[in-house]
């Protein structure tokens, strides 16, 4: 019987799945775009996994999206609790996990032992998600990795009033044809999803010291600025962010 | 109430307000003299009365707090009953829709959302929720009341709305309830609003420590109806073609038959209107050169898009010259009765168009059109103001077969979030081109 | 126009009374049609066939409540040959569905109205519902080609009465009966579409059921507070999540309920005090702190440490007092969340997501 642990987060965008070690040291991680066939998927990645780590035998956490669909789960947990414990492991204090993914983006206040003290999520509209950014980028042509150099030198922001994704693009479109600068929208874009963000959060920014960002969208230095400036306090981005639930869920007891 | 504070108040009312009044009419001389003058017409002289009449409104107001009884009102209270109290009067949604104007209205609503009310309400009621929790406001500040008071009849929304604010300011709120009449006014609904207002006056006699004056209340009454006849008037000028003024320039000089309504300053500022109108129509000027079309406005205005489209529309020789929101305000005033200033004040405030069934509504479309000289109608679908909005469809198929081009517009009248304007002035655009 | 619910087709097919009526939410005098022996069938949207809440968007805008929307379609088509449409004042969208079933040709059978009075309990509120209530029944009275005697509707209040007696003890003695909560409320539903004799019949069934020595139910006793618990799979989800509904403060099911006995002998004033005297509800206009005291209240007793909030997308009466409510929850210990259903034929993965969480969180993270 192996003293390791996997833990698999089948996401909307994105399935994450870790290995950790008896102490909760991350072993291995995998990340994939995720697939129709979900339970499938997740299948191949553990036995990947477990062929790298030897984690025969290990117990299998499921959360996400898809947590009901993963073979042999010995449990099934939903990536709320996921997310506060993971993040708990990581940095091991209390404060407000905003989970950026794809199609979803959650507010999570994380008490002093890990758990959900209070939760938020958007409803079935994409405009506060990553999605908003995946269907708006391209019309800029703007890079991810480059989206941090375009907020910060852009002299102001150009204002995005919308923040449904389809009115958004629109507007986009319009504000180039009006010959509006590039980096000024990228920054008008960040900034809207930010309110969006902070509309979502609500009363929790006011029980909450330090506010803390996972998700894929977390990797987007971007989208840490304007949250960061929205809130006027910088933001902490969880290490390893887009496998916080994953990690939350390995941590689970079976 | 404190005397200082009194003298304060007056002071703020009778001085200040009128000076600054008369700065800001200064400083836009000024921007004329350095060329920024905006395209059409020039501008009403009466508008820098009314600058002056609502600067001093509001400047007096953050003196009112503890110089006079403060109550906030809707649109569609009976506020004439207030007036013999010696009441300063705030309309939050007057102030919600000078926010919109001054595009701080989405920022003012995002305090509320944050503090938990959903997005899916009336964003008038959001704007000033988060206005109360953030005390924040462009007019500087707004004096803390004594009473809420709300009248069913434009929306139950004030009645949510009002009681959020009272919770918050911790004050009483008394509801006028005005049930709808689907078909023909009915005499139990006006029988139970009358004995209301009756309630309503009780209150407020406590409140002020003032007595009740009959006779008080029907020269209110009386002044209410010759405003309100005089609004009328000053409507009628637009159907002169081409017309004198514009639905758009209706929207902003509504403001003191709104919140002055029975104050004698109030009759006296439509009297100058009306006679400016009336000179302007005897000399022929129009508000959009080449005024090609006339169309009818239905619901609020998008307050926050105001200018953009009056443009938009006056390029194209299309005028809006009667809305349906800016016509209420003379459809049943005259109705007033100064020798039964309660019973009447229960009809006007009952009979209100949006209080009132389908049937009435439409008749009141058509004639508006008729008599207007309109071949076309813009409804636009206000996603903020249900009871303004449900059955904007039906009214628009109903309007085709009569005859008239109809537009459906989608938009707010504070919430620019939930607008697209790209996708409106394109069915704006395509709506006009349906004309040629 | 046929309903989608098969037990509801079946059941009018035989038992139509003197006639069927369409009734929109919330609040009616239900025993008034049950006097004139006529069958009230509710209707929230759901039972409407799937598309005819997308369908009323073509006449009525995407940003109304899914209920008007579908009545809409409804009042256009016919409902199992209804003779009347009853349509109270729940809201300014519902009101405006009256206006045009009556004005602009929307509505294939008649439509009536009842305007419940939004000032507050005072005299002058009551001397209008008394007026108001009159002028209901001439109405019913005429399109059923029927008089009312006050002594049949004496019979029928005392009939609703009696059902509401028995309601309360289901739902107070809810952990005691062997039943699942989808089972529980397919039961209590009934109540939407019965005439009010066969429902009692039904409820006397149910509370045959109850057995107070029964191990009570295992889970994490919720709070539930909302217009209709739709769609069913709601109880699903929460049943799989390891919770079950001990209070119901829906306003279809226990919101109805009059929190005290009517000391009025005439029949017209004991109908005043069943409506005035409901439990809280934003559609009657009620103080949401009132209702914050009532839900407390009623969260201590069945020892629920959490609460749904489970309101129809657009539905502004309940959106408002969303803010109050969670405050007024949490300050009093419990949890609170906040979901809302567009009438969708399952739940999202979204929404169970939501609930499964709120249930772990409820006990204690340990899972």
């Amino acid at each position: 019987m192996s003293a390791l642990r996997i833990g698999i987060d089948l996401g909307s965008t994105t399935t994450k799945a870790v290995v950790l070690d008896a102490s909760g040291k991350i072993v291995a991680t995998a990340l994939e775009r995720s697939e129709p066939r979900a339970g499938d998927q997740a299948q191949r990645m553990i036995a990947e996994l477990v062929r790298k780590t030897g984690a025969e035998g290990a117990p299998v956490i499921a959360t996400g999206y898809g947590r009901k669909l993963v073979p042999g789960a010995s449990k099934v947990v939903t990536e709320i609790t996921c997310h506060a414990r993971g993040v708990f492991a990581q940095l091991g204090r209390a404060g407000l996990l905003i989970d950026m993914g794809g199609q979803d983006t959650k507010a999570i206040l994380v008490d002093g032992t890990g758990r959900v003290a209070d939760f938020a999520m958007n409803d079935k509209c994409a405009a506060g998600t990553g999605r908003f950014l995946e269907v708006i980028l391209p019309r800029l042509q703007a890079p991810w990795d480059k989206l941090r150099g375009m907020y910060q030198s852009a002299p102001e922001a150009v204002q995005v009033s919308s923040t449904c994704t389809v009115f958004a693009e629109s507007e986009v479109i319009s504000l180039l044809a009006n010959g509006q600068a590039v980096e000024g929208i990228v920054r008008g874009l960040h900034d809207a999803l930010a309110e969006r963000v902070v509309a979502l959060a609500g009363r929790m920014l006011e029980m909450s010291k330090e506010v803390m960002l996972s998700g894929g969208v977390a990797n987007n230095g971007a989208m840490v600025d304007a949250l960061g400036a929205r809130l006027g306090a910088p933001v902490t981005v969880v290490p390893e962010p887009s496998h916080v639930g994953a990690i939350g869920a390995a941590l689970t007891p079976p | 109430m404190s005397l200082i504070r009194r003298l304060q108040y007056e002071a703020a009312d009778r001085l200040a307000g009128p000076m600054l009044g008369r700065y800001g009419r200064l400083r836009a001389l000024a921007r004329r003299s350095r060329g920024k003058r905006r395209a059409g017409p020039p501008q009403l002289q009466s508008t820098r009365k009314l600058k002056e009449l609502l600067t001093t409104h509001y400047l007096a107001g953050r003196y009112a707090d503890g110089a006079v009884p403060v109550a906030w009102v809707t649109s569609g209270f009976p506020v004439e009953i207030l007036r013999p109290f010696g009441f300063h009067v705030v309309y939050p949604e007057n102030h919600a829709a000078l926010c919109a104007v001054q595009r701080q209205g989405v920022q003012l609503a995002q305090v509320a959302e944050q503090w938990g009310v959903p997005r899916d309400t009336c964003a008038y009621a959001r704007c000033d929720i988060g206005s109360t929790l953030a005390q924040m406001t462009p007019v500087g500040r707004i004096p803390r009341p004594d009473v809420l008071l709300a009248c069913t009849n434009i929306c139950q929304t004030v009645v949510y709305w009002y009681r959020t604010l009272a919770s918050l300011l911790n004050v009483p709120l008394f509801v006028i309830d005005t049930p709808y009449q689907y078909g023909e006014p009915d005499a139990h609904a006006e029988r139970f609003v009358a004995r209301q207002i009756e309630e309503a006056i009780a209150l407020c006699a406590r409140i002020s420590g003032v007595e009740r004056d009959d006779g008080a209340l029907g020269l209110v009454a009386r002044e209410a109806k010759q405003a309100s006849e005089l609004w009328g008037e000053c409507l009628a000028y637009a159907k002169r073609k081409p017309a004198p003024w514009s639905g758009f320039d209706q929207f902003i000089h509504i403001g003191p038959i709104v919140t002055l309504r029975g104050l004698p300053e109030c009759t006296a500022y439509y009297r100058m209107l009306r006679d400016e109108l009336s000179e302007r129509a005897r000399l022929g000027i129009a508000v959009v050169e080449n005024e090609k079309h006339r169309l009818v406005w239905d619901n609020l205005p998008v307050w926050f898009e105001l200018r953009e489209m009056s443009q938009l529309l006056a390029r194209e020789g299309f005028n809006i010259v009667v809305t349906t929101y800016t016509n209420g305000w003379a459809e049943t005033a005259p109705m007033f009765d100064e020798h039964d200033p309660i019973g009447s004040a229960a009809r006007v405030y009952s009979r209100v168009f949006i209080n009132r069934g389908m049937g009435h509504r439409t008749a009141l479309l058509r004639s508006l059109a008729k008599e207007w000289g309109c071949d076309g109608v813009l409804l636009h679908s206000n996603r903020s103001c249900k009871p303004y909005s449900v059955g904007q469809l039906d009214l628009a198929s109903q309007l085709t077969r009569d005859g008239l081009r109809t537009l459906v517009l989608d938009g707010d009248h504070l919430d620019s979030r939930s607008y697209s304007k790209e996708q409106a002035e394109g069915r704006l655009s395509a709506f006009m081109e349906s004309f040629a | 126009m046929v309903v989608t619910d098969e037990a509801i087709r079946s059941y009018l097919a035989s038992h139509r009374g003197n006639g069927v009526v369409l009734a929109l939410p919330v609040l009616y005098p239900r025993e008034v049609l049950t006097a004139l022996d006529l069958c009230g069938v509710e209707v929230w949207a759901h039972r409407t066939p799937p598309g005819c809440c997308t369908q009323g968007a073509g006449s009525m805008q995407p940003y109304l409540c899914p209920t008007v929307r579908g009545a809409r379609v409804l009042l256009g088509q016919g409902f199992e040959g209804a003779i009347a449409a009853v349509i109270p004042h729940t809201c300014d969208s519902m009101q405006g569905l009256a206006a045009i079933g009556l004005d602009m040709g929307a509505s294939a059978m008649p439509v009536v109205t009842f305007r419940h009075p939004r000032g507050g309990d005072r005299a002058s509120a009551r001397e209008f519902l008394q007026a108001e209530l009159r002028a209901f029944i001439a109405s019913i009275e005429r399109i059923a080609g029927r008089k009312l005697t006050m002594d049949r509707l004496g019979d029928a209040i005392e009939l609703h009465e009696g059902i509401d007696r028995a309601m309360r003890r289901v739902l107070r003695m809810r952990t005691c009966i062997a039943l699942g909560d989808v089972e529980l409320y397919r039961i209590l539903r009934k109540r939407e579409w019965m005439r009010a004799s066969d429902f009692a019949f039904e409820l006397r069934a149910l509370e045959q059921m109850i057995d107070s020595a029964a191990t009570p139910r295992k889970g994490i006793p919720l709070m539930v507070s909302g217009m209709v618990p739709e769609p069913s799979d709601f109880f699903e989800a929460v049943d799989a999540a390891g919770a079950y509904v001990a209070v119901d403060d829906y306003a279809a099911i226990g919101r109805r309920l009059p929190m005290h006995d009517t000391q009025e002998a005439e029949p017209i004033g004991r109908l005043i005090d069943r409506m005035m005297g409901a439990a809280p509800c934003p559609t009657r206009t009620s103080d949401p702190w009132s209702r914050v005291r009532y839900l407390v209240e009623r969260a201590r007793a069945a020892r629920a440490p959490g609460a749904i909030l489970h309101t129809v997308k657009f539905c502004e009466p309940e959106l408002f007092d969303v803010p109050v409510l969670r405050r007024g929850l949490e300050e009093a210990g419990l949890k609170v969340l906040h979901i809302e259903t567009e009438f969708e034929p399952q739940m999202s993965g979204q929404l169970v997501t939501r609930i499964e969480a709120f249930v772990e969180m409820l006990g204690g993270g340990d899972a």
